[in-house]
């Protein structure tokens, strides 16, 4: 019956690919208003996985301060990456899942390998699976095999490692492009062991990462060189979702000139190494995978009905069969519920009793009597103990 | 004494301390210091030696008098204080050292879990039993049917998982359609059976037709029930042609379950079988498999009603929901449970993003194929209220358009208005029919969407929700035979029974599968990262999975499928919590240079004080031993 | 309860005008109080009145007070205060009850001075006895002091723990080693920190009946008799309250696994919060331990060393909790320099009263002021507030030491008196 919908599949595009779904993560490290450019950086690159196509629930956002409405903003409530200020960065449909003291190692950890407390919103989860492309993006203050998170804590390389060879392990994602934009960024990957990922920084050992230029009016600098001409090869080349672009082409775009440092690209860890890396698109990583079924306006309802009858039989057996069990089942469960508050069982046998919460504000009077009962004991033994041990 | 307790305070200037995270200490070196001595007094408690001392020049010039010796009770309170210090450091400050530093790591049955995807331990059989009820038949034609139906089937059954098994079953009267008792021969059975321990998979009731010249086959909506009619045939051709009919019918199922195989384990077998199944077929699957959200024993289904304006404002929601969505959900919740929710977000337009164009021959506004993905509004839609609760949530969206877009369709699609996105949801957009609104003589949306309005959507977000539940949606494959006669294909995919079986026999293997791999992931990881904490329940959990992945093994060997979803579902469960337990997480590498910095603060201003006092009464120990042997010796000598 | 004790009348007025000022600013100035209970030098989170209040409301209604985890304090505490009417924020009668803990408190100290216990202990006198306070002078120090005034009017419910050690020595001194025992095992209930001052108020006790009786008193005897009144009267309570709690046993790992673990790291003007924030989390608990075991050690060596005078082992170790303590407070200092006048005597042998003094008074008028531009203001961070804290510690261990080395050397002087009065110098 079914059949008698035409499915669609949207493009040629959806067949080559092998991956089923593009999720980013894209992360700024640094605090603090002299640290703009790292917000500017990520947001940039924010913006441009919108555009190619990965949704809001499949990008995280990872900021750990709020420039836009720092004191110091001389432009409340934007950011700019660029001095001529024509695109505001912060202004609709931002949807931030880390901010402020949330971005913490621990949690970039956890997100990666999705150790969370029960609870979690799926939204602030990475929901990958083994047919997910991943794009991580991380800016910040680094070093030698450490990138710094908000000026208290930093994450070690071998701890990237470990965390990608956990998502590697437990199939959680099927390509993965790792960036980083800091000083000393081709460290960060060197540790890593994970196949299926292709690892690109800014800048070798004992290299800084330079800014690409200040805004006098923002006072502060606003993006970084790397990520300016990555995101300049995104804007003009990879116009739209189809773009044929390729990584190669990208990493070709790398020009140090204007870099002002040496970047680096990690093909060994990827199977087929630089040859079948070079060639994947860049919207296999920045796109979304264009998957949407789309389907006809013809049913036929006659099918339907035959079936949703059968399902009314089927239903009347189950319930049956379902009321013969509860008959068997002894198990009560006595809870009184509180004022409005839908109570769980617990998942254990054992019935948990919730007593229900008086409402009024009036103290019930047994209590009273055992507080008079307590003091008037503790009162006694201050008293009468002494007469009694002496 | 206490002068020299005095001079060392003043050496050691609090200051110092502070500037050296030393704040633990100050008071543990000031009441150190009153406990403690210099040398300089030991050696005044020697008088010989301090005599010397008073020789020495730069020692004894600054001292006008010399300190009177030392009380024997002095020195015995000094050891003491130290004494209890370091008591306290040993006894106490050790033990909490040792439990606090060292990571607990719980013993894994790392072999056991291995062997599952060595493949030593139990490999998932899934056998299909089918009952043949022959009514029309004597004995010894209905045993010669069912004989050859077998032989034939083997042939053609080349996919070890699943081996199929017919056997001659007691008609059972119930859903008899037509109501007529079938003549039994109660002699007529080739094997006792336990109707208890096996759940057929088919039921393949052979009826005899009056006219019939082809075998022909028709299905029992309400149940796993095939009628096989046939006419003027032979017993073989009867049975080679019953043999195909059950073939074709679970041929879909075996891709499905040499698919996941395939993909899942790896299997060299299921890639083989894989790549002698039609292109199309498989091709289907594929499509199927990444439609379908990821197996979970509850989904949250939320129906939202979007519009851009502020009407409509109310719609058929609950009569449409049990018309359409509760049959299907009923009938699932043996596999999984449904919770359902509705909401209506009136003046919610979608993403910015996207711009339709107006078509102005057919009067009508197309949305842009690329614009499909982006059309849901995540950023302000409030689509996911599931927080905190278990499960995935899957989405449906019904969008009704501002009265100026309507109708809105998708372009090139032959006036489709919906579409499905995988493993997360479907959209539908309707045009519902515009009436003038009295007042202001414009055409508008009618304020509430009655049941008739609604059906066409709920028609689509059923097929959607089955899609996305992963029910084989895929027709009955037309399959070459050796028979002479050509089997009866069925024109339509057999029941929704049929196929829910299918769905949990798919199921099972899948999160037998799963839960193979993740322990098998746990026990590398255990194995690669010696740092990382492994808490007692992450062992508990994985030793409960393990037995539940027995017990499903046994309980597909023996056919019993909703007992083994049962045990799968609790083995992936609990390998699932096992590998993403919360406390196994932790910056797993620490450097040496970290672990200096954490317990200099410690070894430096509490450590040396400590240290330093223990080192002086024991040199002053030794010091007394050794004037002890000393005066020993001069006496005896 | 009246100061049972002739003094003048002078004194008593100053004494009754400082209760009096009390029940009129809870009167007639309650946003005073109001904003005392949520200042974080006032209330910690086991401390707390507003707290208490989230627990009495959740008691009332029969709900675990400790429903939620706002609630650390003991159980006993709530049906004492569901006894007192009108249980809103702002009450008169909850005023009273914390005036006359202040009272009590006063009154209590005045015993201790006057029976010259700092002064002349069993085993040592000061040569310097002379110039001590009196017991009226004392309770007119406690009861001005503005740490005193400040945990009394922010209704931190260390007042209780407070008001029971200060009766646990007034009883050890006046020779009544069961009372003080029972008094050590409500303040060890409620906060459980004071069971730390067991060893030398038992030294008391014991001088104490030695002092007393003519007959000789058997140490070993005397300790075994104070232990098991301690444990039986700490038994008492956690039995009562389990009663109260409605047989439930969730509440020691509520109050004291808190007190242990220290979970809520809430600035205080202590020590612990800024490093558990700090630390790395896999060490978190070999510090917690480190922490606790710092504050425990103190007891054994100084106990061992300030022997003579066991009063002062316990004045020092009040000092020491009011520094290393996870969840210090002002009152907990105010509870310290509740016993500092009594060793007036050794005051001339400090040698850095101005420092500590002018430290303290300098952190007390800035931390506020550095709270409120890192919480409220937002233009300061944790690290000013912290720095406060750090320099109010040091002010804290510099007055510590600093009457350590005093009462040190007052000692030293009676086993050489001809240093009397001499500067001392390096050898």
């Amino acid at each position: 019956m079914l059949l008698s919908l035409v499915v669609l599949a949207v493009g040629a595009a959806s067949t080559l690919a092998t991956h089923t779904s593009n999720w980013a993560v894209l992360v700024s490290t640094s605090r603090f208003w002299f640290n703009y450019r790292h917000l500017s950086n990520t947001l940039s690159l924010y913006r441009t996985v919108k555009r190619l196509g990965i949704p809001d629930s499949q990008i995280l956002l990872l900021l750990p301060d709020d420039m836009a409405c720092n004191p110091r903003n001389a432009f409340p409530g934007t950011v700019y990456s660029n001095a001529d200020r024509r695109m505001d960065l912060y202004g609709e449909n931002v949807e931030v899942d880390y901010r402020g003291y949330e971005v913490t190692v621990e949690n970039f950890i956890r997100l990666l390998t999705d150790r969370w407390d029960e609870g979690v919103p799926a939204g602030k989860r990475l929901g990958t699976d083994e047919g997910s492309n991943i794009l991580i993006y991380m800016t910040g203050h680094g070093g030698s095999e450490f990138l710094k998170f908000q000026d208290s804590e930093e994450i070690s390389s071998w701890d990237l490692a470990d965390a990608f060879s956990q998502m590697r392990e437990k199939k959680r994602y099927n390509e993965m492009l790792f960036m980083i934009d800091t000083c000393q960024a081709n460290t960060l990957y060197r540790q890593f062991y994970a196949s299926g990922m292709i690892a690109t920084g800014s800048s070798e050992e004992d290299e800084s990462s330079y800014s690409h230029h200040a805004d006098n009016d923002v006072g502060v600098a606003v993006i970084d060189r790397w990520t300016y001409y990555v995101l300049d090869f995104l804007e003009t080349q990879v116009t739209g979702p189809t773009s044929e672009k390729t990584l190669g082409d990208l990493f070709d775009s790398y020009d140090i000139r204007k870099i002002h440092s040496n970047p680096g690209v990690r093909w060994d860890l990827f199977p087929g190494g630089e040859a079948a890396g070079r060639s994947r698109r860049v919207v296999d990583f920045f796109g979304n995978v264009q998957s949407v079924e789309v389907q006809g306006n013809r049913t036929k309802t006659e099918l339907w009905r035959e079936d949703i009858a059968g399902l009314r039989g089927l239903i009347a057996e189950y319930e049956e069969r379902a009321e013969h069990q509860e008959r068997n089942q002894t198990k009560t469960y006595t809870v009184t519920a509180a004022v409005g508050a839908k109570i769980s069982t617990c998942e254990n046998s054992q019935t948990s009793r919730v007593k229900a919460m008086n409402i009024r504000d009036e103290i019930d009077w047994r209590k009273q009597v055992g507080g008079i009962t307590v003091i008037g004991g503790l009162a006694a033994i201050w008293f009468l103990g002494p007469m009694f041990l002496s | 004494m206490l002068s020299n307790g005095v001079s060392q305070k003043c050496k050691n200037d609090p200051k110092e301390y502070w500037a050296g995270l030393g704040f633990l200490c100050v008071i543990m070196a000031s009441s150190e210091d009153v406990g403690n001595d210099d040398d300089t007094e030991q050696k005044s408690t020697q008088p010989e030696e301090a005599k010397k001392s008073a020789n020495k020049p730069g020692i004894a010039t600054t001292a006008k008098k010399q300190p009177p010796p030392e009380k024997p009770e002095a020195v015995w309170l000094r050891t003491k204080v130290i004494l209890s210090f370091w008591a306290v450091v040993v006894f106490l400050g050790l033990p909490v050292w040792w439990q606090t530093t060292s990571i607990y790591r719980a013993r894994l049955p790392i072999q056991q879990m291995l062997e599952w995807s060595e493949g030593t331990a139990c490999q998932p059989v899934l056998p299909l039993e089918i009952w043949v009820v022959s009514p029309g038949l004597v004995c010894e034609d209905a045993r010669h049917v069912v004989q050859i139906a077998q032989e034939v089937l083997d042939t053609m059954n080349t996919f070890p998982v699943q081996p199929i098994r017919i056997r001659l079953a007691k008609s059972r009267p119930i859903n008899d359609s037509k109501g007529q008792p079938f003549a039994e021969d109660p002699a007529c059975f080739l094997e006792d059976y336990d109707p208890q321990s096996r759940h057929p998979a088919l039921h393949l009731h052979l009826v005899p037709g009056e006219d019939a010249t082809e075998l022909q086959l028709s299905f029992d909506p309400h149940s796993a029930r095939a009628d096989l009619i046939y006419g003027e045939v032979s017993t073989r051709a009867l049975g080679s042609g019953a043999a195909s009919t059950v073939y074709n019918i679970f041929a879909e199922e075996q891709a499905g379950l040499a698919y996941k195989l395939a993909a899942q384990d790896n299997s060299n077998t299921a890639a083989r079988y894989l790549e002698s199944v039609p292109e199309d077929i498989r091709s289907a699957i594929t499509a199927r498999e990444n439609r379908a959200l990821k197996y979970a024993s509850t989904y949250h289904l939320t129906f939202s009603l979007f519009t851009p304006a502020g009407s409509p404002s109310s719609w058929a929601i609950e009569s449409a929901l049990e018309t359409h969505i509760q049959p299907w959900t009923s009938a699932f919740s043996i596999i999984s449970n449904f919770s359902i929710n509705s909401q209506i977000q009136p003046y919610s337009a979608y993403s910015p993003s996207i711009h339709p164009f107006q078509d102005s021959e057919a009067n009508q506004t197309l949305l842009r194929r690329q614009d499909l993905s982006a059309f849901i509004n995540a950023a302000e839609w409030p689509l996911s209220p599931s927080i905190g609760a278990d499960g995935p949530t899957i989405n449906f969206v019904l969008y009704v358009p501002s009265p100026s877009e309507i109708p809105l369709t998708i372009e090139s699609s032959d006036g489709g208005s919906s579409w499905l996105i995988p493993q997360w949801g479907g959209v539908t957009i309707l045009n519902p029919p515009l009436h003038t609104n009295e007042l202001t003589g414009q055409p508008s949306v009618p304020r509430h969407l009655d049941l008739d309005t609604l059906h066409p959507a709920f028609e689509t977000f059923t097929s959607q929700l089955l899609s996305l539940l992963g029910l084989p949606t895929t027709p009955q494959p037309q399959m070459t035979t050796t028979t002479t006669r050509r089997p009866p294909s069925p024109t339509a995919p057999s029941p929704a029974p049929l196929r829910l079986a299918t769905l949990t026999r798919l199921r099972t293997l899948s999160l037998h599968l799963l839960t193979r791999s993740t322990l098998t992931s746990l026990a590398h990881l255990t194995t690669s990262l010696p740092s990382i904490p492994i808490p007692h329940r992450v062992a508990s959990l994985v030793s409960a999975s393990l037995s539940d992945l027995d017990r499903t093994c046994s309980s597909l060997h023996a056919s019993r499928w909703g007992e083994a979803l049962g045990h799968a579902t609790r083995a992936w469960q609990d390998s699932e919590k096992a590998f993403f337990e919360k406390s196994m997480v932790g910056q797993v590498y620490f450097p040496d240079e970290h672990k200096v910095a954490v317990y200099l603060p410690l070894l430096g201003p509490v450590g040396v004080p400590l240290l330093l006092g223990l080192a002086r009464e024991v040199a002053r120990y030794f010091a007394r031993f050794r004037s002890w042997r000393a005066r020993g010796t001069g006496a005896s000598g | 309860m009246t100061v049972n004790m002739p003094i003048d009348r002078r004194k008593a007025l100053v004494i009754a005008a400082a209760i009096v000022g009390r029940i009129l600013v809870f009167a007639f100035f309650p946003q005073l109080p109001e904003l005392l209970t949520g200042q974080v030098e006032v209330s910690t989170p086991v401390t707390s009145y507003k707290r208490l209040q989230e627990g009495l409301f959740l008691y009332i209604r029969d709900v675990s007070p400790y429903e939620g985890g706002i609630f650390h304090q003991a159980p006993l505490l709530l049906p004492l205060f569901s006894l007192l009417p009108g249980r809103s924020s702002i009450s008169l009668t909850t005023g009273l009850l914390y005036t006359l803990m202040d009272l009590a408190n006063a009154n209590a100290l005045a015993k201790i001075a006057d029976s010259g216990e700092a002064v002349s202990s069993r085993l040592f006198t000061s040569p310097r006895k002379g110039t001590r306070l009196d017991g009226a002078a004392l309770s007119i120090a406690y009861l001005f002091n503005p740490f005193t005034i400040a945990g009394c009017l922010g209704r931190s419910t260390s007042a209780f723990t407070n008001t029971a050690i200060v009766h646990a020595v007034s009883n050890a001194v006046t020779g009544s080693p069961f009372r003080a025992m029972f008094a050590l095992a409500l303040a060890s209930y409620l906060s459980m920190y004071p069971i730390l001052l067991f060893p030398p108020l038992a030294l008391l006790c014991w001088d104490q009946a030695v002092q007393k009786s003519n007959q000789k008193v058997g140490g070993l005897n005397m300790g075994m008799n104070l232990t098991a009144s301690l444990f039986a009267c700490i038994n008492g309570f956690l039995w009562l309250s389990f009663m109260v709690m409605g047989g439930s046993w969730e509440f020691l790992s509520a109050t004291y696994g808190f007190h242990l673990s220290v979970p809520d790291l809430t600035p205080n003007v202590g020590l612990w919060w800024y490093f558990f924030i700090e630390i790395f989390d896999s060490f978190r608990e070999f510090f917690l331990g480190t922490f606790w075991l710092q504050l425990v050690a103190y007891v054994g060596g100084l106990t061992l060393r300030v022997r003579r005078q066991p009063l002062f082992i316990i004045t020092t170790l009040l000092g020491l909790f009011a520094i290393f303590k996870p969840y210090p407070s002002i009152s907990d200092v105010s509870l310290y320099l509740a016993f500092v006048p009594l060793y007036k005597h050794i005051f001339p042998l400090m040698r850095y009263t101005f420092i500590a003094t002018s430290v303290m008074l300098y952190a007390s008028l800035l931390g506020p002021a550095f709270y409120h531009l890192w919480i409220y203001a937002g233009s300061g961070n944790a690290n000013f507030f912290y720095a406060i804290t750090l320099v109010w510690s040091l002010g804290l261990s510099m007055l510590v030491g600093d009457m350590l080395f005093a009462v040190l050397r007052d000692e030293w002087e009676v086993e050489r008196p001809e240093m009397k009065g001499k500067e001392i110098k390096r050898i």
